[in-house]
């Protein structure tokens, strides 16, 4: 019987082309971008699978704070007391594991290495706990001791090409000298703990405050931003218990600490990758929702690929019923016809799936070319357990297509379909499929308007003026280097056209504030506020209103004068900017004289941040960023220059150095990458839509042709036949339209709340998407239309 | 095998009832060659629908070998209909997208047989109704004639025990359809029950009993002896 149902569906493949092709081809595309998405989301939900223990471990995660405590936590980090508490008091727990990363470079003799050197400080029991291997040495003992340290075999590689690692030392730049005690095999990709190296968590006891800034803290009970604690349970795995035990420990700590409350949470070892939304993440971290949106994404376009292939099948199903009624008299159940059906829908599908698995080879190499963010972060892997689930996805995608039609199609009665096509009702005057395709219709047009509002948005946030430069200005952190020296060398560089101090560099969203208090003492605010070089204003491109600049030079009396933005002296109550000067203002305990008002800049960041009271104060040794402006043209040999006047100053340390403008443009990129993703995705449904409707054209024009002979005959115009034929087609495109600009600009106007300066959605907008759907579907029409008011009409009236 | 009492059949036109067929009486016994006749609107293929339970009545009795039809479960008559009868169209009905072969062997698989057996059963048939050659043709590549055989051939092949054939001659060459009507007579003189529609006289004497229908209405019964016979 399934061998018949096969043949069967084969002859018709053969003997339908045009409904195949349309079928496959629709399919095979829709399909191809969902196998992507697959291979994305078993890569990102694929990680820390590899732990023996994997099922009992758990990190903890935290929030504190000084008013109403939160319900979530908010840190993937939390104060490592919490670890050794937890050992200590509650037998169930096995084990915990303490976890800090440092950046350091690490030097072996004369050689240094400062890429891909992340390591880890771990207790021994790290070891134990997780399932990373082991390759040399006694794992058992290898981090007890300090100054103990264990490589990854990819490390002692490039560490030791020529010698044998064990019993070596190694130093880092900071942190001393370390013994290596054990080598261990590269953490795979798909863990979200990655290191190079790991260093025993005892030699924390041996650094000195100025080595280490956690070396006094790290035992705090209170400090919960840096540093993981994991924690593996006992056998019985009671997960009740080890929450009770995180409340009881919060409680005791919220207690010690007058000021503060603390939560600590339990987070399974499987749930930390795709995460919830922590800050200080250390593995990928990619966020649940956007796995959620890309599923969202997946399911639109293949639901809309299977509505294609229903819409196709009720069309033909007309063509069918005759078959269908025959079988059921020589004896088919309703059973048997639904199994033909779906059978030869599944077939189609896994027909597509070949198809879309070649797609999908062309489609990897397009999707990591997008940016190359997306080659860091996804590591799409093919395993037979994947073309496993390509082909339960492509078995599924059958059935569900195939679902509709032969449900619908078994319920024939064998008399009627034999003897009365004409009256037959098999799918109400085609409701179904009007819907269907009205459907795809309106979501192509809203994934049109999505597209146009995201890139006219960002264009818009791109080339607004923000009051201050954005573009050619280099950043530079000082570190330990001085500024004056090393600004007066770096502007004699051909290309620096200035270059000012900044206790921070804005647009990047860093921030510092201080309690300002004027006239009236009860009136006060937080005042954000960055300490500058009186060159700033220049360099910043920064208007002066009124008032004069900062002074030049700082006097001995210390600090004295204060810059305040034009929304600053208005929120002081001044009515002028010209007011406010010579004024005082107070700022934490400083009290200073209003020397001059800028014009308002933006400070946090362009995207999502408004202007806001802002104060320029002079900058006393907080020299901390040199920000140079430099000439667009040749600026890597610029660049290169100020780099080699660095190296002379400060050997040691290399220079940390980086655009505004890349920064700032640092969310464009999701920008161009959402749009691009959408835009993909929606050109693949308006492509589908537009399968359909053809698909449905012409097999209504099929199902037309006498009518349109007749039409002729009697001295109808071939614009005339066009118009009947296509007019309701016509009318579904309105609907669509109809249905989809409200819901975008609804949609559209929500996201757009999230952004301070935004566009309007104004009709030009709607009407470029309106103007594409039209001309596509006019054209998809108009195209089977036309062709059959040309044909000769004696010709389809003898075929009769 | 057949009995129908006070079997009437009517559709709604809004509020009024169009009938069809009228207290309708008949018996029919297994083995006989019924033949049907009567002016077209009659009601001969309601009847026929109906007595292969393809149709209902709107209301009185149908008994077929014993058994309740008018009161059985849709699933058991399909059960009855799928194992007692066998059907032939004026217009062929075969599947054009299946070969000679195919087709005939099709009503098998929906009785689950085994692919040995079918394959035995199926080339027998074939080499019965002389069609061994036209195995692998589609439908489309035959003659009228060579349809209706392909029809009848599929019919029989899961031998019912009764064949039921609305004009199945109808779109035939009066040649064509002797043959047909000769196979009829050779599957009747098997013991299969033949209930036939037709307005040819001719093909009706082929048969043992001749039913007039006039407006729904039952207006004779007579037995015949027909040619051969
Ligand atoms: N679905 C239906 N709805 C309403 N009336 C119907 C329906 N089907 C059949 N009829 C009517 O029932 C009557 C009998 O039809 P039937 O097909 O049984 O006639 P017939 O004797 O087979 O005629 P013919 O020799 O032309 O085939 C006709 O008047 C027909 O109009
Ligand atoms: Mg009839």
């Amino acid at each position: 019987m399934f061998k018949n149902y096969i043949k069967i569906a084969f002859r018709q493949l053969r003997k339908h082309k045009l409904f195949s092709a349309l079928n496959i081809f629709g399919l095979a595309t829709s399909m191809s971008v969902c196998l992507l998405l697959i291979m994305i989301i078993a890569d990102q939900y694929g990680y820390d699978d590899f732990h023996d223990n994997g099922n009992r471990i758990y990190r903890v995660i935290s929030a504190s704070s000084e008013n109403q405590l939160p319900t979530q936590a908010s840190f993937a980090t939390t104060s490592r007391t919490v670890a050794s508490d937890l050992k200590a008091d509650y037998p169930f727990v096995e084990n915990t594991v303490r976890l800090l990363t440092i950046g350091e470079t690490v030097h072996i003799g004369e050689k240094k290495f400062e890429e891909n050197v992340h390591a880890l400080l771990v207790d021994q029991s790290f070891l134990e706990t997780f399932s990373f291997g082991w390759t040399t040495g006694d794992q058992r003992t290898a981090l007890l001791e300090p100054r103990s340290v264990v490589l990854t075999e990819g490390a002692a590689k490039r560490f030791f090409p020529y010698s044998d690692p064990m019993g070596a030392t190694i130093t880092l730049s900071d942190l001393g000298e370390y013994t290596v005690t054990g080598i261990l095999p590269d953490p795979p990709i798909h863990s979200h703990i990655q290191f190079d190296y790991l260093i025993s968590y005892a030699s924390t006891a041996t650094f000195t405050k100025e080595q280490h800034e956690e070396a006094q803290t790290h035992e705090a009970y209170n400090k919960i931003w840096r540093g993981m604690a994991y924690v593996l349970l006992d056998e019985n795995n009671d997960r009740q218990k080890l929450d009770a035990a995180l409340a009881e420990i919060a409680a005791t700590y919220s207690l010690r600490d007058e000021k503060v409350q603390f939560l600590f949470q339990a987070q399974p070892l499987s749930k930390i990758m795709p995460s919830e939304d922590l800050s200080n993440e250390i593995g990928p971290g990619t966020p649940t929702i956007v796995l959620y949106f890309l599923m969202t994404l997946g399911l639109i376009i293949i639901f809309s690929a299977c509505f294609n292939y229903t819409n196709l099948s009720v069309a033909r199903s007309l063509k069918r019923a005759k078959e269908i009624g025959v079988r059921k008299v020589i004896g088919a159940r309703r059973k048997d016809i639904i199994f033909q059906f779906l059978g030869e829908a599944v077939l189609i599908a896994s027909i597509a799936l070949v198809v879309a698995l070649f797609l999908l080879e062309l489609l990897i190499p397009a999707f990591y070319g997008l940016d190359p963010f997306i080659g860091e972060n996804i590591h799409l892997t093919r395993t037979p357990q994947l073309y496993l689930s390509f082909f339960g996805f492509s078995l599924l995608v059958g059935l569900f297509a195939g679902m509709l039609p032969a449900l619908n199609i078994s319920r024939l009665q064998p008399i009627q379909a034999i003897q009365q096509l004409s009256n037959l009702k098999l799918f109400s005057r085609m409701g179904i499929q009007k819907v269907l395709i009205t459907f795809q219709f309106a979501l192509s047009l809203i994934f049109i308007l999505a597209v146009t509002i995201i890139l006219q948005q960002q264009k818009h946030v791109l080339n607004t003026d923000y009051g201050i430069r954005i573009d050619d200005i280099l950043n530079v952190r000082m570190g330990e280097v001085d500024y004056d020296l090393f600004a007066q060398k770096a502007r004699q560089v051909v290309g620096v056209k200035d270059i000012s101090a900044s206790k921070l560099v804005l647009l990047v969203g860093e921030n510092a504030d201080a309690k300002a208090t004027f006239k009236d003492g009860r009136d006060s605010m937080d005042l954000s506020y960055n300490a500058v070089s009186p060159n700033y204003l220049a360099n910043m491109d920064i208007e002066l209103v009124a008032g004069k600049n900062l002074p030049e030079n700082v006097n001995s009396k210390g600090e004295q004068f204060v810059l305040l933005n034009e929304m600053a002296v208005k929120r002081m109550g001044f009515d002028t900017p010209e007011a406010a000067i010579g004024e005082s203002i107070t700022l934490d305990t400083i009290n200073l004289s209003i020397i001059g008002v800028t014009s308002d800049f933006h400070q946090q960041d362009i995207w999502f941040s408004s202007v806001q009271p802002f104060a320029l104060r002079q900058n006393m040794d907080q020299k901390r960023n040199a920000n140079i402006h430099i000439s667009e043209a040749n600026s890597k040999a610029t660049i290169a220059a100020i780099r080699s006047i660095w190296d002379e100053i400060s050997p040691d340390e290399s220079m940390i150095a980086f655009f505004t403008s890349t920064r700032v443009n640092h969310l464009s990129k999701f920008f161009r990458m959402g749009s691009s993703i959408i835009g993909f995705v929606g050109f693949l449904t308006i492509l589908i839509a537009c399968l359909g409707l053809l698909g449905m054209v012409i097999y209504n024009i099929e199902g037309r042709v006498k009518e349109v002979g007749i039409r002729k005959v009697l001295g109808a115009s071939a614009g005339n036949i066009v118009w009947q034929l296509s007019k309701g087609f016509f009318l579904l495109l309105a609907i669509a339209i109809v249905l989809a600009i409200p819901l975008t600009v609804f949609g559209a106007n929500l996201w757009l709340q999230n952004f301070v300066t935004r566009i309007a959605i104004t009709p030009a907008i709607l009407l470029v998407g309106i103007g594409i759907i039209v001309l596509l579907g006019l054209l998809t029409v108009i195209s089977q239309t036309y062709w059959a008011a040309r044909t000769n009409p004696i010709e389809s009236l003898r075929n009769e | 095998m057949i009995q129908l009492r006070n079997i009437e059949r009517y559709y709604r036109k809004g509020l009024s009832k169009s009938w069809v067929l009228r207290d309708l009486n008949l018996d029919i016994q297994e083995g006989e060659f019924v033949t049907i006749m009567g002016p077209s609107g009659a009601g001969k293929t309601t009847l026929l629908n109906m007595i292969g339970m393809l149709d209902e009545p709107s209301a009185g009795e149908y008994n077929f070998l014993g058994e309740a039809v008018h009161s059985m479960k849709s699933k058991y008559r399909q059960e009855l209909h799928k194992n007692y009868m066998g059907f032939v169209f004026q217009a062929y009905h075969l599947i054009d997208e299946l070969t000679v072969y195919e087709n005939i062997e099709t009503p098998l698989l929906y009785r689950n047989i085994k692919s040995k057996e079918r394959k035995s059963i199926v080339a027998d048939i074939l080499d019965r109704f002389n069609i061994v050659a036209k195995k692998d043709l589609f439908p489309e590549q035959l003659s009228g004639g060579q349809q209706q055989l392909v029809g009848v051939a599929r019919a029989v092949v899961s031998k019912p025990k009764l064949l039921l054939a609305d004009e199945p001659t109808g779109n035939l060459h009066s040649k064509q359809g002797e043959k047909i009507m000769e196979l009829f007579q050779e599957l009747h003189r098997e013991g299969v029950a033949i209930i036939q529609v037709t307005h040819s006289e001719k093909n009706a004497l082929y048969g043992s009993r001749i039913i007039e229908l006039e407006d729904g209405f039952l207006r004779a019964d007579k037995q015949v002896r027909g040619i051969n016979n």
